[in-house]
């Protein structure tokens, strides 16, 4: 009876739906979990800046402290963009003719300011303190990779709530002494002391230690330490 | 002292104990099942599906990642400055003329709170409501933001080549013609100016006007001295405190402070504890922390003051010369009924055993007559120089307000006036009706309206020019007790606007100082002293010298009360006041403290007046009907709802000013251009004549009904609603009176209920490190709502209208429960702040689907807005009654580019919840973080007391503590330890961390009465 309503090739397609639809919701889990997760949209999102400025070149090859114009790193819930007058402390002695520091100059004539592109951007539900962490010894380098060696800032963290909680749940690894949070380059070794080896107890030991010293007990479970 | 307690209850429907009422309590969310959804009304299915299915298909073409943001540095930064982190400045307001001290937050160059300023030893770091929501008021969309002529928007160009030429003129006849009508300043630079410019305009004459003024008490201190003196009223050294028309709490302009001084006097102890007795018509803030109130017309209240003096001469020989002896007081009247002679008995003698230790005061609204005998009566007591002092009174020379506005108009009508020039106020909405401002004002040729807003009166004047507010502006004022108060600016003119002071000088001319350099001269301070006051808000002069006035030979004093007519008694809005602040939907929406009322005014009537009146308590599901009365003065009429207030006096109806605005905005009501809103509430200023404060009139029943929001019986946490726990369900708010208070039985009050022993359905967890909590005494709140809107300020926390109001969608994370108890003609009041009680055994969290709320490791029940999914489960299971949904999306007009200033107000620490999402308090969680922070940061604890939650930095009697129970020597721990300590619903073993100090009332043992009492919550045996 069937047979009269449907077309013979119907056979073929309700053949094939399970397969369709297997596949096709396989398909689509598959596009959500990998294509819209933190890593796949965040990781190397990097925004063309209005002024061609390097951090390879100042914070790598110069070697100026992070601090140095990120000063409100350790007092503040912002690392802060610096002000355009930081740029001029010294460009209005050195490059003051380079087309490139055009926009710093106009900025600072007409008192404009510069039109930074956020690459670090937090959900605005979580609140994030920066002050929080360097002062505890949280390396600028563990969230914001490597920017000494890079002439355009870009993402290299996901910044995702699971990947904050990865550490909060266990610090030791990421922590080392307040005094170096602006080192690139630190390694745990660069603390043993002359003519011994490195050993992963070390290590441990290491975490442990700097984690006691500062009273360290990231909140876990406190949803309301970020959101609020 | 269970065994006796008294019945409480929030309105007269509850009282009644009407089936309706009961079916409310029911309710989570009530009349939310019979009503349509707001705006999705007209929504088919069918639609909603469209709309859905395009939302999905748009989600899919945007960019995978979120907007992208810009970061805009400024070019150099300020000194100190951290961007995100917030400076505090002080800062001067002024309302009525007088000064009022505050601090304010400012983020990233943007005020975003105001605090009381603890330099101002009148606010002593608190604030009242009016100060909390000048944050909405300042980025008030609606604000003034051009110059206009004629009514069309101009520029300030425009305006002084007019003004340049037309004060060249003017100075060339000595500024004869010209008038100004300012309200009155508390400012001496403003004087100082107003001087300046009057010495080339000599003939120009200056009047001031002030709907609602203290001219009485002015006129009293003349009669009592000769010269008006301002009265300090001491009442940290009182012990008892009779008021007379309540003022002292309400709407003195000190009443911060005596709000602080009096709960410091009523610590509960044999000895020391303060005594309060007030006589009023409106149920005041008095009223409410009176130990004996005798509601009474205001009319009638000098009869009880004469029938007080008269058993003070009669039995404690203290008789004052032109009294008069009770038996030629007037006759059967109800300020001399029996029970009135009982209190005034009491009073009289409670005054003669506490000599030098009383204060008399007498309400705005009390004659001349009363207030003089008041300070004869204070001096006779021994009182002044101890709780009564007074000081010089800047005001003494000029006229009452009344008399300037008559000699104003008598003046344009004599034409006498061509070029008039208002400063702030409104006389085309609140002038007296015996004076026709706005027919005078016509016949004035040049007119300029220097205000905030352009209202009633700018749309009248040839010229409105906008000012510039407090926060942006230079500005000083003079607190009550003539403290110097210093305001910089923190932020520049939003919108172009001038300052009096630079108004002042396009008349003065030649080159004026700039005007921080003005102020500083007019404190007389220089270099760094200067920098001291501005940073502290308070210059190191006094602008008031103390004095010891002598007092004249008392003139006969023999009242005879009101007549047989009804009684009509007008006072400003305790929202609105005189309906300058009728634009501030936080002020609209505010329930009233007594009425529990938003977005209305209403004839408060008696219970007993509306028996007589034929008019029915509206109950249950009609509760928010009120009736219409049509009130009549002197020929002139208005129809109001009607409100059935318990306590009312009898024959006395209550009116209150500053409803009924055309010209306010899109809260307070508009019909200028563009979109017409109605006006909030009735206007009764056309009933009053000049000065008048107690008028006699008529009243008749109008048929027809009115909605009124009224919060009263929202989030109810009510004994009879939870079935089957009505005989262990203690009441809520636990009082005793003194005499049965014993200070050494510890946990008295926690043991009142009594409950099997306690025991978890699921596993109880422990909780280290800090453990924040709330103490807040009942004793010494009054119920002010400075905490509510200290809140809504700090919180972000949107409005949502009256219609939203009536449905039971206010979103106060703070509400303030009152309590009547006793009889409904002369109820006792109590108030009940209640917000989340953070239980560590959090009923919500248990059935939260999706774990939205939680706790965090130091006990806080957290509430995560982006996990929710608007269950609404967790506000079903709570039992306090404290959580808030977002029915709709409060913020949306937040999008029209004209509303989008007002973003600029929120607090960037909080975030802003948008439709659908549960929400509830904090416990200022972004506060702790920011102090825990900066602690941790520094190395060492958080110090207590450095951590204070919004509401308790607003609290005027600073009821509100906040800390670490935790720390056995923070102060919380110490209030949870105090005898009167308990926690609410304790029986049902959710540990909350909020705990109340029971209130303690402190009767004269002459007056003892037998409390009615309530068989379903008394339980035998007591403890």
């Amino acid at each position: 009876m069937f047979g009269n309503v449907f077309p013979a090739w119907t056979t073929k397609v309700r053949d094939l739906l399970p397969i369709a639809l297997g596949g096709g919701g396989l398909y689509v889990a598959t596009i959500v979990t990998f294509g819209f997760s933190a890593e796949t949209i965040n990781v190397g999102f990097q925004p063309d800046q209005p002024v061609a400025y390097s951090h390879k070149l100042h914070a790598g090859e110069l070697g100026i402290d992070c601090r140095y114009c990120h000063n409100t790193v350790d007092r503040g819930a912002k690392a802060a963009i610096p002000p355009t007058q930081t740029c001029m402390n010294c460009h209005d002695k050195i490059w003051t003719d380079r087309a490139t520091l055009e926009p710093v100059r106009q900025s600072m004539e007409t008192g404009e300011p510069i039109h930074w592109n956020r690459v670090h951007d937090l959900p605005d539900y979580a609140f994030f303190n920066h002050s929080a962490h360097v002062t505890r010894g949280v390396g600028c380098v563990e969230c914001h990779g490597r920017v000494d060696q890079m002439d355009v800032v870009r993402q290299v963290e996901p910044l995702s709530m699971g990947w904050c909680l990865d550490c909060h749940r266990n610090p030791e690894p990421r922590l080392r002494p307040p005094s170096e949070v602006t080192n690139m380059t630190w390694k745990p070794e660069d603390e043993k002391a002359p003519g011994t080896t490195w050993t992963p107890e070390d290590q441990k030991a290491l975490g442990a230690a700097l984690r006691e010293a500062r009273d360290i007990n990231p909140p876990v479970t406190a949803c309301s330490a970020c959101h609020r | 002292m269970q065994s006796n307690p008294k019945k409480h209850w929030r309105s007269l429907a509850e009282l009644d104990g009407s089936p309706e009422f009961k079916d409310l309590v029911a309710k989570e969310f009530p009349g939310l099942a019979d009503q349509d959804i707001g705006e999705m009304d007209g929504v088919t299915r069918r639609r909603f599906l469209q709309v859905m299915g395009a939302s999905m298909a748009l989600a899919g073409a945007t960019s995978c990642r979120w907007e992208a943001e810009e970061i805009l540095p400024l070019t150099s930064r300020p000194e100190n400055r951290v961007p995100g982190k917030a400076l505090h400045y002080a800062s001067a307001l002024q309302r009525s003329g007088h000064g009022v001290g505050v601090t304010l937050t400012s983020y990233d160059g943007r005020p975003i709170k105001v605090e009381g300023n603890p330099n101002d030893p009148i606010s002593g770091g608190s604030t009242d409501v009016f100060a909390q929501a000048e944050i909405l008021s300042f980025y008030d969309p609606d604000r003034s933001r051009t110059p206009l002529q004629g009514g069309v928007a101009t520029d300030f160009a425009a305006f002084d080549a007019f003004w340049d030429a037309h004060i060249k003129g003017l100075k060339g006849t000595k500024g004869a013609g010209m008038a100004f009508l300012a309200e009155p300043s508390g400012s001496p630079t403003d004087s100082f100016l107003q001087t300046q410019a009057l010495k080339s305009l000599k003939s120009a004459r200056w009047f001031e006007y002030e709907p609602v003024s203290r001219d009485n008490e002015l006129e009293g201190a003349r009669l009592a001295f000769g010269d008006a003196y301002r009265t300090q009223y001491n009442l940290a050294a009182a012990k008892v405190v009779v008021s007379f028309d309540g003022d002292l709490f309400t709407s003195h302009p000190a009443q911060l402070k005596h709000n602080r001084d009096w709960a410091a006097a009523r610590q509960p102890n044999a000895e020391s504890m303060g005594r309060m007795y007030t006589v009023e018509s409106r149920f005041t803030t008095d009223g409410g922390m009176a130990d004996h109130r005798v509601p009474m017309r205001s009319g009638d209240v000098p009869v009880f003051l004469a029938l007080v003096e008269a058993f003070l001469a009669e039995d404690h020989s203290l008789a004052l010369d032109g009294g008069v002896d009770r038996a030629d007081l007037p006759k059967a009247h109800a300020a001399t009924d029996a029970a009135a002679q009982k209190v005034a008995k009491a009073i009289a003698k409670d005054l003669a055993n506490n000599s030098g230790r009383s204060v008399l005061a007498a309400g705005p609204n009390q004659s001349a007559e009363v207030h003089a005998r008041i300070h004869h009566l204070n001096a006779k007591l021994g009182n002044v120089g101890r709780t009564v002092t007074y000081t010089e009174e800047p005001a003494a020379k000029r006229p009452t307000h009344a008399q300037a506005m008559r000699d104003l108009v008598a003046a344009i009508s004599a034409g006498e006036v061509n070029t008039l020039v208002i400063i702030e106020g409104n006389a085309a909405y609140d002038a007296p009706a015996d004076v026709d401002f706005k027919a005078a004002l016509a016949k004035v040729e040049h007119t300029v309206h220097l205000s905030l807003y352009a209202n009633e009166t700018s749309a009248l004047c040839g010229w409105h020019l906008p000012r510039a507010h407090a926060f942006e502006a230079w500005g000083d004022a003079m607190a009550w007790d003539g403290t110097h108060l210093i305001g910089q600016p923190t932020i520049a003119p939003l919108w172009g606007a001038r300052s009096f002071g630079e108004f002042m000088a396009t008349m003065i001319g030649g080159n004026m100082p700039a005007a921080d350099k003005m102020i500083a001269k007019v404190a007389r301070v220089t270099g760094k002293d200067w920098r001291k006051a501005v940073h502290d808000g308070v210059a190191p002069k006094s602008l008031l010298k103390a004095k010891t006035p002598a007092l004249k030979a008392p003139s006969s004093f023999r009242p005879v009360g009101a007549g047989d007519a009804m009684e009509i008694t007008f006072s400003a809005d305790t929202k609105v006041l005189d309906g300058r602040f009728a634009n501030s939907a936080w002020l609209q929406e505010l329930p009233d403290f007594m009425t529990k009322l938003t977005w209305d005014n209403v004839a408060m009537i008696a219970p007993a007046t509306a028996k007589k009146l034929g008019i029915e308590i509206p109950v249950g599901s009609t509760a928010n009907e009120a009736s219409l009365l049509s009130v009549t003065v002197d020929g002139k009429s208005a129809t109001l709802p009607v409100y059935i207030m318990p306590g009312q006096a009898k024959d006395s109806i209550a009116l209150a000013f500053g409803y009924g605005r055309t010209r306010a905005g899109v809260i307070g009501g508009w019909d200028g251009e563009g979109d017409q809103v109605d006006p909030v509430g009735v206007d009764v200023y056309p009933l009053r004549k000049a000065g008048v404060f107690v008028a006699a009139g008529s009243v008749k029943p109008t048929p027809g009904k009115y909605p009124l929001a009224m919060t009263q019986e929202h989030h109810l946490m009510d004994p009879i609603g939870m079935a089957g726990v009505a005989e262990r369900t203690g009441v809520l708010l636990r009082e005793e009176n003194l005499e049965e208070f014993d200070p050494k039985a510890n946990d008295h009050f926690r043991h009142a209920v009594h409950h099997p022993k306690l025991e978890s359905l699921w596993e109880e967890k422990s909780y280290e490190g800090n453990a924040w909590g709330l103490s807040i005494d009942l004793g010494a709140c009054n119920g002010c709502n400075a905490c509510v809107v200290a809140c809504q300020a700090e919180n972000n926390i949107p409005t949502v209208g009256k219609t939203q109001v009536i449905h039971g969608r206010e979103m106060h994370w703070m509400r303030i429960d009152r309590y009547f108890a006793g009889d409904m003609d002369a109820p006792e009041m109590g108030a009940q702040p209640v917000n989340c009680q953070q239980c560590e055994m959090a009923p919500c969290e248990q059935v939260c689907p999706v774990a939205a709320t939680t706790h965090s490791d130091d006990g806080l029940n957290d509430m995560v807005y982006n996990r929710c999914v608007g269950t609404r489960y967790c506000a079903n299971n709570c039992p306090f009654k404290v959580r808030r949904f977002n029915y709709l999306n409060f913020h949306k007009e937040f999008k029209d580019p004209h509303n989008e200033v007002a973003k600029l107000g929120f607090n960037p620490e909080v975030t802003v919840r948008s439709r659908g999402v549960m929400e509830k308090c904090t416990y200022c969680v972004q506060r702790i973080n920011e102090k825990k922070i900066e602690a941790k940061n520094a190395g060492r604890p958080i110090a207590d007391g450095s951590i204070v939650t919004a509401c308790a930095q607003a609290c005027p009697p600073q009821a509100i503590v906040f800390g670490d129970k935790a720390d056995p020597t923070s102060a919380v721990s110490k209030l949870h330890n105090n005898p009167r300590a308990y926690e609410m619903l304790a029986e049902l073993n959710l540990k909350p961390r909020n705990s109340f100090l029971a209130k303690i009332r402190n009767p004269h043992p002459d007056l003892a009465m037998a409390a009615p009492t309530d068989e379903t919550t008394s339980h035998e045996g007591g403890h």
